[in-house]
């Protein structure tokens, strides 16, 4: 089987590398680290410290070459979120030194740092998260939970609830045309497509509720629950040392973090 | 008498994939052509250029004379009915009375005219008892007969099939043969796509052979079913009395068992 | 696994009044090829789903008589030791892609993870029903943007790479072209070589004809005929039940309204053609 056709068969005999450091490591040492990181901020309770993490994740993206994908999502999240949240503290959080009114509403040094702060936090956060899942293929996350005995059915279900998703465009987009070829507009003014509503979204629904069925079928046809050990054509390399040491290092430094916040509370 | 025109009209999809090349094609109104050839030849894509769907990348495309570009798919719809694969992509309606008056209703029909409608082409493709059903307890293959008969109702002057006898039995065909001839009756053009060649060899005159992209014969079905490079071309059989009669040096051309047994008695 | 053995099997789905099967029995021998033929809705894909074990294991309904599994009563066979041994390929294409895999060889190894085979048997495996089908171009495409025939493809080679003692096939050429079909017959034909058992439901009664080795008809929710091909084909009494048959014997019958009498009644090309070759060049001259 030296066929060059099949060159690409040989990434499956050895365990599933890219190369790319982020990228590699195992997904629940990456949720580890990206939760830590995550959650830091809360303890951390400092803006700068914040929004320094924030530039650290965008910086991480690009390291792990995700920028694309993770910054088109996550520009949205700074603006929509960030953006309104900050807006909503400055404005209503109460403070004594006013830099600004307006109709009642006093915008305060202090309420302009605690819209700081939260907003840091919030996108931290949210960075953190949305830079796991970029990184991460379900299929990865999902090969690690079964690693750890988890059900195959759980991963199954998981994995197939994002399938859904792509799935449910690909034939809204069938559907649609298979509408308009009937004679219905789909093009036009607002009535015009709110009208389209119904033809459009009746069947997506139907024929995702009709598919589940034959789908369980299907899956047991694949010997789904076979009483034996399953075999895995993608395998995840074991864990390394050095990553192993990695994490433990952060959470320790993240304990200690805690332990040291709650120490400044109770004085 | 109007017609469809495709002249010159190449379609790319928009990942850069070509998928018709330069196709050139008149179906009178009236007309029937079955379009053959095998999976991927570019069937599909040649008769959503038909009705809209694709507009052409390159050439144009015509229907009674209008440029398709300059309409929307749902204003063509009007005289051009397309009928999709899966049923399950169009039916939405609570009952297969409801599906049928669908678009008659959309076209803002009266009560009389909708139900006449909704009756008479559903007796035509014999689902009459079906009209109170709700089209997700009844079978696949006459949901799809469902769907012919809602586009039916809307009176299109040319109607396009893809593969519709795809999974139907004997009495299925049979329906779907006198919807054929009832549609000849009335002027209407029907564009077939099928992989069906004894259903091409019974009921259609003219063949559009499909190869890679391009159309690689229109003529008499016995052209058609007679050169063997045209069905090496295409990927497609004669259909089984064609063979028999070749192999035994009747011609390749013979169609129905009648014809053979006429031309074994000479 | 070899026979399969149905004694007066009577079966209605749930919430159904009238049975979907009555009082079917047949013995279903190991390694032999079975054709079933007969109008839509008459209960073919019940009597599929009833030798895989679907019912009553996954349908509940009323099951009566007894369905034996290598003398066994289903109803007491593990469903998941059953999916091991009993490839079921059913008719829609696009419910039968996993949807969770990335590329096409994935998923046809997805059935043999299941299975737990090792890993370089199961690349071997994997290319090696690719290339039977001949879809090695699609390997690394995303099973989930594939027309209906490739998916049909992709789904019958993701159970053929199981390599299972029984094989239940449910249509599976209905979104293919002439070749395309004809390949799935040669592969099945192979099946039957290495010894598999084959349930085949398929509309295309010539291609039945040439390559299996009993039909089945089933009519209504009966089972009206089971023979030899050849002896349940040539009878045109099913025509007339509604069942279709090869033009072959409509040719021959048309043949026969004209005087012209073979000395048996052809089910396929080749036995037609022989045996008007063997007439000679008597054209019509009785």
């Amino acid at each position: 089987m030296n066929d060059s056709r099949y060159a690409f068969v040989e990434k499956y005999r050895k365990p599933k590398k890219t190369g790319n450091f982020i990228c590699d490591l195992n997904p629940f040492s990456k949720l580890n680290l990206m939760l830590v990181l995550g959650l830091s901020v809360f303890f951390v309770q400092n803006y700068i410290y914040g929004f320094c993490m924030v530039i650290f994740f965008i910086i991480l993206s690009a390291a792990s070459g995700c920028f694309k994908s993770f910054f088109s999502l996550y520009w949205k999240v700074l603006l929509l979120f960030g953006v309104f949240l900050f807006l909503v503290k400055a404005a209503f959080s109460p403070g004594e030194h006013v830099l600004y009114e307006l109709w009642g509403i006093c915008v305060t040094t202090e309420s302009i740092a605690s819209g700081l702060k939260i907003v840091s936090m919030v996108l931290a956060f949210s960075g953190a998260f949305i830079l796991f899942v970029k990184t991460t293929p379900m299929e990865d996350l999902t090969y690690s939970l079964e690693k750890k005995g988890v059900s195959h059915m759980v991963s199954f279900v998981i994995l197939s609830s994002f399938q859904t998703i792509t799935d449910l465009g690909q034939s809204a987009q069938v559907i649609m045309e298979s509408q308009k070829a009937r004679g219905i507009e789909t093009e036009g003014n607002l009535l015009q497509r709110a009208k389209a509503y119904i033809p459009v979204m009746g069947p997506l629904v139907l024929n995702a509720i009709s598919s589940t069925e034959e789908k369980s079928i299907a899956m047991d046809a694949r010997a789904f629950s076979a009483p034996v050990e399953h075999t895995f054509l993608v395998e995840l390399p074991e864990v390394t040392a050095g990553e192993k040491i990695l994490v433990a290092v952060f959470d320790i430094a993240f304990i200690a973090l805690i332990v040291g916040r709650i120490y400044l509370w109770v004085l | 008498m109007g017609r469809i025109e495709l002249k010159d009209a190449s379609f790319t999809y928009p990942n850069g994939f070509l998928a018709n090349d330069h196709l050139n094609l008149t179906v009178e109104q009236g007309e029937r052509v079955a379009i053959v050839g095998q999976n991927g030849a570019g069937k599909t894509t040649a008769v959503k250029m038909m009705n809209g769907l694709h507009k052409p990348s390159e050439g144009d495309v015509f229907v009674n004379g209008k440029n398709t570009k300059d309409y929307t798919t749902a204003q063509i719809a009007k005289h051009v009915g397309y009928v999709f694969q899966n049923p399950d992509d169009q039916i939405f309606n609570q009952s297969v009375y409801a599906e049928i008056a669908y678009m008659p209703k959309y076209y803002k029909m009266n009560e009389k005219e909708i139900d006449k409608r909704v009756r008479e082409t559903a007796a035509l493709m014999d689902i009459e008892r079906f009209l109170k059903s709700n089209p997700f307890e009844i079978p696949y293959v006459i949901r799809k007969f469902v769907t012919i008969a809602a586009i039916l109702a809307t009176e299109p002057e040319y109607i396009i099939l893809d593969e519709p006898t795809a999974g139907q039995d004997l009495k299925g065909i049979r329906i779907l043969v006198r919807f054929l001839d009832i549609m000849r009756e009335r002027g209407v053009g029907v564009i077939t796509i099928t992989h069906d060649m004894e259903f091409v060899a019974g009921n259609f005159e003219r063949v559009v052979a499909m190869a890679d992209k391009r159309i690689i014969l229109d003529g008499n079905v016995r052209e058609c079913f007679g050169r063997d490079d045209i069905l090496e071309r295409s990927r497609i059989k004669r259909p089984q009395i064609g063979e028999i009669a070749g192999r035994i040096g009747l011609g390749r051309d013979v169609l129905g068992a009648g014809e053979f047994v006429e031309r074994y008695r000479r | 696994m070899g026979f399969i053995e149905l004694k007066n099997v009577t079966y209605t789905y749930p919430l159904m009044k009238t049975p979907a099967l009555r009082n079917i029995t047949c013995y279903l021998e190991e390694g032999r090829f079975y054709g079933v033929i007969g109008e839509n809705a008459g209960g073919k894909t019940t009597f599929c789903n009833l030798i895989r074990g679907l019912i009553p294991h996954f349908y509940q309904g009323k099951l009566e008589g007894d369905v034996l599994i290598d003398g066994e009563d289903i109803r007491k066979k593990d469903i998941d030791v059953l999916s091991t041994r009993m490839g079921y390929i059913f008719q829609n294409p696009f419910t039968q892609i996993s949807g969770v895999r990335k590329t096409v060889f994935e998923e046809i190894a997805l059935g043999l993870e299941n299975l737990g085979v090792p890993k370089d048997e199961m690349i071997r495996r994997v290319i090696e029903v690719a290339e039977l089908l001949k879809i090695e171009p699609l390997l690394e495409n995303d099973p989930n943007r594939l027309s209906g025939g490739q998916r049909q493809r992709v789904a019958f080679a993701s159970i053929i790479a199981m390599d299972m003692d029984v094989f239940v096939i449910d249509e599976p050429t209905s979104q293919l072209d002439p070749e395309g079909t004809e390949r799935i017959f040669e592969i099945i034909r192979m099946l039957k070589e290495k010894g598999k058992t084959i349930i085949l439901v398929e509309h295309k009664v010539d291609l039945v004809a040439e390559y299996a080795d009993e039909v089945l008809i089933i009519q209504n929710g009966e089972l009206v005929k089971m023979g030899p091909v050849k002896e349940v084909l040539s009878d045109l009494e099913m025509l007339e039940r509604g069942a279709m048959l090869p033009q072959a014997v409509i040719l021959n019958r048309e043949l026969k309204e004209n005087g012209i009498i073979l000395p048996e009644v052809p089910v396929t090309t080749e036995e037609c053609v022989r045996l008007l070759s063997e007439r000679g060049n008597g054209h019509g001259k009785d």
